[in-house]
């Protein structure tokens, strides 16, 4: 009992922060978003009630923003999934210093700066939806390939070369050994793929048109551009709902 | 494992695919001429020398080096003491409390940053060094968790629990044994704090001040109106920075358990 009150004491820390940082402040973007827009310097009218920001909430130019939110989302989900399940099983099979190689190409968008790799990739895509999609699948498929590849290697080394030594072709392998296996990490990817594909914000702000915002770009530009931050809130209040919806339904699994 | 040999061909393909963006910026940082047309064939150091001379600059990047060192100070012991202490929850609860430890990672940037922002309002901190370091703090705690996670192995507890059996205090088995086994996760987790708080851009906006504007955030408004040479040299530097960061930890740990092998050691 005294072990258990030691680790909660050393534990409040880092509840405190992770507890301040996002819940106080999902907390307060919902407070925010009950307020009167402010008439000066201030980000609010204090003291005022007023639900004119979520008014137009369900509005058609809203209802295309949560429609194009879903569909960014679901389509990096899938893309970034397919393009990270190709990538690991490109490096899952190497060891030592040439997985570690492969490793760091891989993880290279990531780990060497979204703006050098935003940067490029304005020069290479089309503006619109399907540059934006393919930018905010570019930013996701190296922790995509990083599940599948902890997958990978998790599996069991014996079991290929006994499959292959009882008579079966690489494909058979591929979709009776190592599909079914790597099933559950596939899902995570799919699930994780999709909960950040709906906060997808620097592909649609980049690479996106005008009738391509998701409300991550829609919070930003009503945030910053429009000065609307109780409109921002509501918007952010909407995001976060459809994250959490996302979350939950991808932990859902039927009662056996 | 042996693969299909289409499988691996798109493989490499996508990887070669993934490298273009970069292999651009870092192009086009070297380049002579004011107005970014590629490939340009002109090549020059002058954006580098701008982007010294500029304090504009290089201020954002020496704050953007401050930020992630602070960031990765106070991320990792955190980590490490939730990690502990996540040990010791009954396995019912200790899920639970992962996944509220690990929901800054699945919350979207943008909602992240609006969130804090308000928080810094809140608490009178907006725009200050504290709200910063802290949104830094937050982005990389959940990953910093994971690591160092990995470190407290099975194989870990035991020799703690051997050295406990021996008549060894918690402090001494905390000092001799844990620590020593688990450096190397916690260098890896400080490379990984560091890398996210230098290459965030996105949570940066909102919190960041116009005394405490890191790199991205400088390089972030120039890139929404043109993005013109000094933003390759902004990317390209970070770039470097990240990619050097952890070159130099991967290089030192090897270099590490290469000498504790040859001199015999056995961990």
């Amino acid at each position: 009992m005294t072990l258990l009150r030691a680790s909660i004491a050393i534990l409040l820390p880092a509840l405190l922060l992770v507890v301040g940082g996002t819940a106080a402040g999902a907390i307060l973007t919902v407070r925010m978003s009950l307020h009167a827009p402010g008439a000066g310097a201030g980000l609010f009218e204090p003291g005022s009630v007023s639900l004119s920001s979520w008014a137009s909430m369900g509005d058609a130019h809203h209802r295309g923003i949560v429609l194009t939110t879903i569909l960014t989302g679901l389509g990096v989900s899938l893309l970034s999934t397919a393009i990270g399940a190709l990538l690991a099983m490109l490096a899952a099979p190497f060891a030592g210093l040439r997985f570690m190689g492969v490793m760091v190409l891989i993880l290279a968008p990531r780990l060497s700066g979204v703006l050098a790799s935003l940067f490029g990739l304005q020069r290479l895509l089309p503006r619109g939806w399907i540059g934006s999609l393919i930018a905010e699948t570019w930013l996701l498929v190296p922790y995509s390939t990083l599940i599948l590849v902890i997958a990978l290697r998790g599996i069991d080394p014996h079991l290929v070369p006994a499959a292959r030594g009882l008579g079966a072709s690489r494909w058979q392998v591929l979709r009776w050994i190592i599909w079914p296996l790597s099933l559950p990490a596939v899902a995570l990817t799919l699930q994780l793929g999709w909960v950040w594909g709906f906060g997808a914000f620097l592909g649609p702000l980049f690479l996106g048109g005008p009738d391509q915002s998701t409300l991550a770009v829609e919070i930003h530009h009503e945030a910053f551009d429009l000065g609307r931050w109780p409109r921002a809130a509501a918007e952010g209040v909407v995001l976060m709902v459809l994250t959490a919806s996302a979350m939950a339904a991808g932990s859902w699994r039927p009662r056996p | 494992m042996t693969n299909p040999i289409i499988a691996r061909l798109s493989g490499w393909f996508v990887l070669i695919l993934l490298q273009i963006p970069l292999v651009m910026t870092f192009w086009a940082s070297f380049s002579a001429d004011s107005l970014l047309t590629l490939p340009t064939t002109r090549w020059s150091m002058r954006w580098y020398v701008d982007f010294i001379n500029e304090p504009q600059w290089s201020r954002a990047a020496f704050r953007s080096l401050i930020a992630a060192c602070v960031a990765a100070g106070i991320a990792v012991p955190l980590a490490t003491a939730a990690a502990w202490s996540l040990r010791e929850w009954p396995q019912r609860f200790r899920y639970y409390v992962l996944g509220l430890l690990l929901m800054p990672a699945t919350v979207s940037g943008v909602a992240l940053g609006l969130g804090l922002l308000q928080v810094a309002y809140a608490v009178g901190l907006a725009g200050q060094w504290p709200c910063l370091i802290g949104a830094h703090t937050l982005l990389g705690f959940p990953v910093a968790l994971l690591v160092v996670r990995m470190g407290f192995t099975p194989s870990l507890q035991e020799l703690e629990a051997a050295a406990a059996g021996l008549g060894a205090k918690s402090s001494v088995v905390a000092w001799r044994i844990t620590l020593p086994l688990l450096w190397p996760w916690l260098v890896a987790s400080a490379v990984a704090v560091f890398v996210i708080s230098l290459n965030d851009a996105v949570v940066a906006v909102f919190v960041c001040g116009p005394d405490t504007e890191t790199l991205p955030v400088v390089a972030w408004r120039q890139l929404r109106h043109s993005a013109g040479p000094m933003v390759a040299v902004a990317g390209t530097i970070t770039m470097m920075a990240s990619l050097g960061m952890m070159g130099v930890t991967t290089a030192g740990l090897w270099f590490l358990r290469f000498r504790k092998q040859s001199a015999g050691g056995s961990l």
